[in-house]
Parts: C-alpha cells; sequence; structure tokens
C-alpha cells in the first residue's frame, strides 16, 4: 500500500510539472523576431522598399500596447505598395489574439485607403497573409503569399 | 496467504487504475493546453506569385550629416507640432522616429478629405474627420504636405481655395499656432518624364500656387525640394521605387532640413 501512495505521488507530481510547464505558455523557442522577419525579406518577393520602422515607434504605428510585447520588429513599404512585415512575440494567448485582432483591424483599414487610391494593391491585401501562433503574430502584406506562409509555418 | 494474494492483486489493480487516470489526465492536459498554443488564425491567400525583384534595403543610418547651421533643433521641437499629409508624410512618420509627435498621415489624403472623410476612430469607437480630431488636440506647430494626390485636379484655383480652408480651420482652432506648408516634392525624372500628371511641371506649377497662398496667409513656406532635388531638379533615381515615395534615406533627409528650418 505504502508502495503504490509514492508511485502515485511520484506520478501526480509529474503531473502539476507538466501543467505547470504547459500553463506558463512561454514554450522556449529557439527563435526570435527578427528570424522570422528576416527570412521573410530576404526570401519572399516585394516590390517596393522595405525599410525597418523605428522600435520605439512600432507600438505607436500599429496602436499596440506595450506592455504586451517581449519582442517586436516591423518593416514598411514607402508607400508606394501596400506591402509590409511585421512580427510581434508576446506574453500569452490573450495577448496574442489582442494583437492579431488589431491587425486585422489594420489590414482591412489598409483595404479601404488603397481601394480608391491604389487599387492594384487591394490583391496583395486581400492575400495578406496573417497568422497567430504560439505567442507570435506575423503579418506579412507581399506579391508572394504562398511563400510568406511557408516561411511564418516553418517557425510556428 | 490467500487474503495476502488477493491484497497484494488488489493493490496492483489500484496502482494500475490510477496510472490510467493519471495518463487520461496528461492527455486531457496537453490537449487542452496544447490545443491553445496551437491556435492558429489566418487570413487565407491563394497566390499568384509573380517573379518581381526584391530590394531590401538595410538600414543605413546616416546619421544626418552637419551642416553647421545654428538653428537647427531636435527631435523633441517637434513633440508639440502636428503633421498632417498623404503617404509621403507616412515614410516621415515611420522611419524617422518622432514617437512624440502627432501625424496624421493617410494614405491617399487630400486637402479636401481632410474635412470629410473620417479617418480617426477613437476608443469609443466614434469616428471623426482629421479636422475633427485635430480640434481635440493641444499643439503648437503644425506642419502640412499635400498635393501630390491633386495634380489631376483640372482646376489648381479649387486646389488652393481648399487648401487655404485647411489654414483657416487650423487657426480657428488655435490662432496662435505656427503653420509650416511644405512644398510638393519632386517625382524623379523617370517618373515625370513618363506621366501626364504626376510631373514635375505640374508640381512646380501647384508649389507656385502654394507659395502665393503662404504668402497671403502669411505663413511659412518651406521648400523640401530644395533638400532632396538632383542636379535636374528632380528627386534622385535612388530616392524612391515608383518616383514618388521616399525611401528611408530621403525621409531622414526631409527631417533634417525640417530641424534646421524652424
Amino acid at each position: 500500500m505504502k508502495k503504490i501512495f509514492i508511485v502515485a505521488l511520484v506520478v501526480i507530481v509529474l503531473v502539476i510539472v507538466v501543467l505547470k510547464v504547459e500553463s506558463s505558455g512561454n514554450k522556449s523557442v529557439d527563435f526570435t523576431v527578427n528570424d522570422i522577419a528576416s527570412e521573410l525579406l530576404n526570401t519572399v518577393d516585394f516590390e517596393d522598399t522595405l525599410d525597418s520602422i523605428d522600435s520605439d515607434m512600432i507600438p505607436l504605428a500599429y496602436d499596440i500596447d506595450k506592455s504586451y510585447l517581449i519582442d517586436y520588429v516591423a518593416y514598411s513599404g514607402t508607400g508606394a505598395t501596400a506591402e509590409e512585415i511585421c512580427v510581434f512575440n508576446v506574453h500569452n494567448i490573450e495577448e496574442q489574439m489582442k494583437i492579431y485582432d488589431i491587425l486585422l483591424e489594420r489590414i482591412e483599414k489598409k483595404r479601404y485607403s488603397y481601394s480608391n487610391y491604389m487599387p492594384n494593391e487591394v490583391s496583395k491585401i486581400d492575400n495578406a497573409v496573417l497568422i497567430a501562433k504560439n505567442n507570435f503574430v506575423v503579418l506579412c502584406i507581399s506579391n508572394d503569399d504562398l511563400k510568406a506562409r511557408q516561411v511564418i509555418t516553418k517557425y510556428l | 496467504m490467500k487474503n495476502i494474494r488477493t491484497s497484494k492483486k488488489r493493490n496492483k489493480m489500484i496502482l494500475g487504475i490510477i496510472l490510467i487516470v493519471v495518463i487520461l489526465v496528461m492527455f486531457f492536459c496537453q490537449y487542452i493546453y496544447g490545443g491553445k498554443h496551437n491556435d492558429t488564425v489566418k487570413v487565407d491567400d491563394i497566390s499568384n506569385s509573380d517573379n518581381i525583384s526584391s530590394k531590401i534595403v538595410e538600414e543605413t543610418d546616416e546619421n544626418s550629416k552637419n551642416q553647421g547651421q545654428n538653428n537647427k533643433v531636435e527631435n523633441d521641437y517637434f513633440s508639440d507640432a502636428v503633421f498632417i499629409g498623404d503617404s509621403r508624410t507616412q515614410g516621415l512618420m515611420l522611419y524617422t522616429g518622432l514617437k512624440d509627435t502627432t501625424f496624421y498621415a493617410e494614405v491617399g489624403l487630400q486637402v479636401d478629405t481632410i474635412f470629410t472623410k473620417e479617418y480617426i476612430t477613437k476608443p469609443n469607437g466614434e469616428n471623426l474627420t482629421i479636422m475633427q480630431d485635430l480640434a481635440t488636440k493641444d499643439f503648437s506647430k503644425v506642419y502640412i504636405m499635400l498635393g501630390v494626390n491633386e495634380l489631376g485636379w483640372v482646376y489648381d484655383s479649387v486646389f488652393i481655395s481648399k487648401y487655404s480652408d485647411i489654414i483657416d480651420a487650423i487657426r480657428s482652432i488655435n490662432e496662435d499656432a505656427i503653420i509650416y506648408v511644405q512644398s510638393i516634392v519632386y517625382v524623379t525624372k523617370e517618373k515625370s518624364e513618363s506621366d501626364k500628371i504626376y510631373n514635375n511641371t505640374n508640381i512646380e506649377r501647384f508649389n507656385s500656387k502654394i507659395i502665393e497662398m503662404c504668402n497671403k496667409k502669411n505663413v511659412k513656406y518651406l521648400d523640401i525640394n530644395s533638400c532632396l532635388k538632383d542636379e535636374n531638379n528632380c528627386l534622385p533615381s535612388d530616392a524612391s521605387v515608383d518616383g514618388v515615395h521616399l525611401n528611408k534615406t530621403y525621409c531622414k533627409k526631409w527631417l533634417e532640413y525640417l530641424k534646421e528650418n524652424i
């Protein structure tokens, strides 16, 4: 009987440890936001010149609460196209979904702006790749959405 | 003896049941939490990937060359400033790091839509035009650059009339604010020679009207082209992908000009 309790105790401790690790929401990953953004920049076809946005400006430009963010990076086109890349790493699923909603709204706004200004860009916006997974949110608006998706899903 | 055997058998059964329950709990937990982690939300896409060349510019942080001007200000000078403009001003906002400055920079913004189009959504869901939102802000300086999207307008008099309305509206909101009107930036030579509307002849024509308006309204005119143009009086070809919108390097030159011309 004593033996059973010891085994049961060990197993319960193991379960608690597993639960703790899972619920902490911080899966350790061996890549950074810059790794994803750099690979997108280097492998996806863009018409525009994509330049990095100043890191202080990113939360303001995207209207995102900075306290959500562990790490982030964004590249924007010059205005000649709707192209952009942004990658956000957050603490938990709730923040992930909030940023996802903000980016979804951004896509809608962009579609509205470009529909009159540069209708040719709307197809890129319609094919925007927005993926939220594992506490990362990635948006890529490009001319090559399949490649963009391939790159992002390689990491997430 | 029989009792001991029965007891051992029962213990093994209990142990087996506990293990099975634990394994089931672990699987359940893995499903619940693992499922959350794998929440994937996507805007689906169907690609027609054209092989358009990628132009990636690494950040060439050309720190502004000191041009030896005494009146040069720092970024904080613009913390009480408001910038109003179209997609070109959006570039200035994104690439120059003026994080404490208010920007109304909207793709396709024109001198009339500043009064009519509800670009601004407030936290309570209310939609406002730029001019309506400006009325809620504290500011001391306003920098305006508009006009490139209006180059195709039939009457430049209508353009100037609407532009003048903007100056009047800003003054009615804050009569003490310093208003800077920036020139329409040239396009590249290639663009200018190939486009019937977006060319430097039209830009010169519109800019001369803007200068007249500035004199009449007594507001400061800033000739941004003086710091950007090449020997042909055009936007240099390395400044822009499409001949119209400035890249980061040239947005920084633009900001340096503003810092030197207060």
